[in-house]
């Protein structure tokens, strides 16, 4: 059974009388250990398509399985619980958190966490990984783009999760950095990790082993 | 390192991280609460030091006593400035059922000194039940003897602060000390009194037996400065008070006098402790308010401003209840400190006020736990709302807030 089971999924976005459709009959499953590319222009509602996989936002109608339990079935502690522990989270600008320096940003999920690990020698290893040691106490402000988007991925996975979501993850990136961040997702990929991620950009669609395109709300092409 | 233990210091760092960032509002809203916290803390203190006075004041009086002091005749009176109860009304008092024993009391301030060292005090007229019924115990040395009542001995007893100040830690019994320009021998010191509720010591003073005082002091005295008068044993309080108002109403005019019994002082405290707790306590309720008012909205705004923070937490994996202990721990703290500084603003009003209210300056502990509890419902309760609105903000919109 595949880990992201999503069936006839709608988004009814309703502003007054307005009403929007940004999601018509996504139906889409994603293997565990896979690697996806969603793709389209801006207002395709790729953007919205992965709120609702990482059920921070819900479908206005279709069932979506993780895991094979029924996400519309769940409660808000149980969703927080799934965010928390399956999934993490990469957006295009970072929201590192501008008061905790790099270590204790990183270790934000383990705050809501029920997982018994030692969190803060799993972040001083991940934060080496990626090749910001050195960086441990440094606010936010004192980073670049690229070193900022490192620290969340290792945030993204300092609780172990399933699934790294990442949201235009080089979006604010030069290309060099935007290689580096693309070369530790796919490093993590090959190492079992599955990857869903939300672009524009060919290029960093290109390390993906599947890509899906979005247009208007429907799926085109796998 | 134990990982939970980690979680929470991050949990207590972040706290005061925010708190740093914020500083504006954290300041703000710690003024407010502490000022109410301040004010709370003084009425506690007030009406602890008011009530520690009345009990002075009843110690003072001592039990099954009357109390009467001259008043000085209405406002209107020619006569003013005179003491308006004179020895007629003490025998008339003296008489009334139930009277054990009686004695007035006169005094005059003097010039007191033992060689060339000089201080003013007031000597005080002793007649023969005087010692006994304004309850003076000795230190040192005796009382005067019956015959000395009778006669024009030129003997005093003095006070330890007289005492101290002349004569130092020595026995000042047997020597020689002169009201104005007559010389007198101590025969006794008498045990400390304390202070009257204004502050004056009854420690000064110098007394002496009535002839003497007459001859010396005050020749043509009739005037006295108050009455005190011990009921017998088993005599019901009440009816002895009504019977030595009758008299005394029937003698003098209201202002004449002015009767103090446990009773009135007790109703004095009550109308004086009323009155600062509706005020004082109608301030720091007022200030409290606004201060919770004042939190609230301070609090919305974070909200507002920190709403990607909290999209992003939640995303993390926050749950609505995380998302409100966070800023409730935020309120808190910002709590607690408000009850430590305001008490500290209220301790620092006690030291400097109460003295000008002639209240003893008391630091009731219980106040600071009053305190935290107040500042803590304030916090807790203003945040309550804004923290809940931030645990039910849209996690989309949330972190699409930030520009």
């Amino acid at each position: 059974m595949a880990l992201i089971q999503l069936r006839g999924i709608n988004r009814i976005f309703r502003q007054g009388e307005l009403e929007v459709q940004v999601l018509k009959d996504i139906t889409l499953d994603i293997e565990e250990g896979d690697f996806v590319a969603i793709m389209g222009a801006s207002g395709s509602g790729k953007s919205t398509l992965m709120y609702i996989i990482g059920c921070l936002d819900s479908p206005t109608s279709g069932n979506y399985f993780f895991k094979g339990r029924d996400v519309a079935l769940l409660d808000d502690d149980s969703l927080s619980q799934i965010r928390n522990e399956s999934l993490g989270f990469i957006f295009q600008s970072f929201y590192l958190i501008p008061y905790l320096n790099v270590l204790e940003n990183v270790l934000v999920p383990s705050l809501y966490s029920s997982k018994a690990m030692d969190f803060n020698k799993r972040a001083l290893s991940l934060l080496r990984e990626v090749g910001m040691e050195e960086r441990v106490r440094f606010l936010p402000s004192e980073l670049s783009g690229g070193q900022k988007q490192r620290v969340a991925i290792v945030r993204s996975l300092i609780n172990a999760p399933e699934v790294v979501l990442a949201d235009e993850p080089t979006g604010q990136l030069d290309s060099k950095s935007s290689r580096q961040v693309m070369e530790i997702l796919s490093r993590l990929n090959s190492r079992g990790k599955t990857i869903i991620l939300v672009t524009h950009d060919p290029e960093t669609a290109r390390y993906a082993r599947r890509i899906i395109y979005l247009k208007d709300g429907c799926i085109t092409s796998h | 390192m134990d990982a939970s233990l980690l979680t929470k210091d991050l949990f207590i760092l972040t706290v005061f991280k925010v708190l740093r960032q914020n500083l504006a509002r954290t300041l703000f809203a710690l003024s407010g609460i502490s000022l109410g916290i301040a004010s709370l803390v003084f009425i506690v203190a007030a009406i602890e030091g008011s009530n520690q006075n009345a009990q002075n004041i009843i110690q003072l009086l001592g039990p099954n006593s009357i109390f009467v002091r001259s008043g000085f005749g209405d406002k209107n009176s020619v006569r003013r400035l005179t003491y308006r109860l004179n020895v007629q009304d003490f025998r008339a008092l003296k008489q009334v059922y139930g009277i054990r024993s009686a004695a007035f009391l006169m005094l005059k301030q003097k010039r007191i000194s033992v060689g060339a060292e000089a201080r003013n005090a007031y000597t005080v007229s002793a007649m023969k039940d005087f010692l006994n019924v304004f309850d003076y115990r000795l230190k040192t040395g005796r009382f005067f003897r019956l015959d000395e009542y009778s006669s024009f001995p030129k003997i005093c007893i003095i006070g330890t602060e007289l005492s101290r100040f002349f004569f130092g830690d020595t026995d000042p019994v047997g020597k020689t000390i002169k009201i104005s320009k007559t010389s007198f021998r101590i025969i006794g010191v008498f045990a400390p009194k304390g202070k009257l509720p204004s502050g004056k010591s009854l420690d000064d003073r110098l007394i002496i037996p009535i002839n003497t005082y007459r001859k010396f002091i005050e020749p043509e005295y009739k005037r006295l400065f108050a009455i005190k008068l011990k009921l017998a044993k088993d005599m019901d309080y009440d009816y002895v008070v009504s019977q030595v108002k009758e008299v005394l109403s029937l003698r003098h005019k209201k202002d004449d006098y002015v009767i103090v019994t446990p009773e009135t002082v007790r109703k004095f405290l009550n109308i004086f402790n009323m009155t600062l707790s509706l005020y004082l306590g109608l301030a720091s309720l007022i200030a409290l308010f606004i201060s919770g008012f004042v939190m609230s909205n301070i609090f919305a705004i974070n909200v507002r401003v920190r709403a990607w923070e909290i999209g992003i937490r939640r995303a993390l994996g926050a749950t609505r209840d995380a998302i409100i202990v966070q800023f409730m721990a935020e309120a808190l703290t910002i709590s607690l400190m408000g009850a430590v500084l305001g008490s500290l603003l209220g301790f620092l009003a006690i030291w400097w006020i109460t003295p000008l209210l002639k209240i003893p300056t008391v630091f009731p502990m219980k106040s600071l736990f009053l305190a935290i509890c107040f500042s803590s419902a304030t916090g807790l309760i203003s945040v309550w709302m804004p923290a809940r609105s931030a645990a039910y903000l849209n996690m989309v919109h949330a972190l699409k807030s930030r520009l």
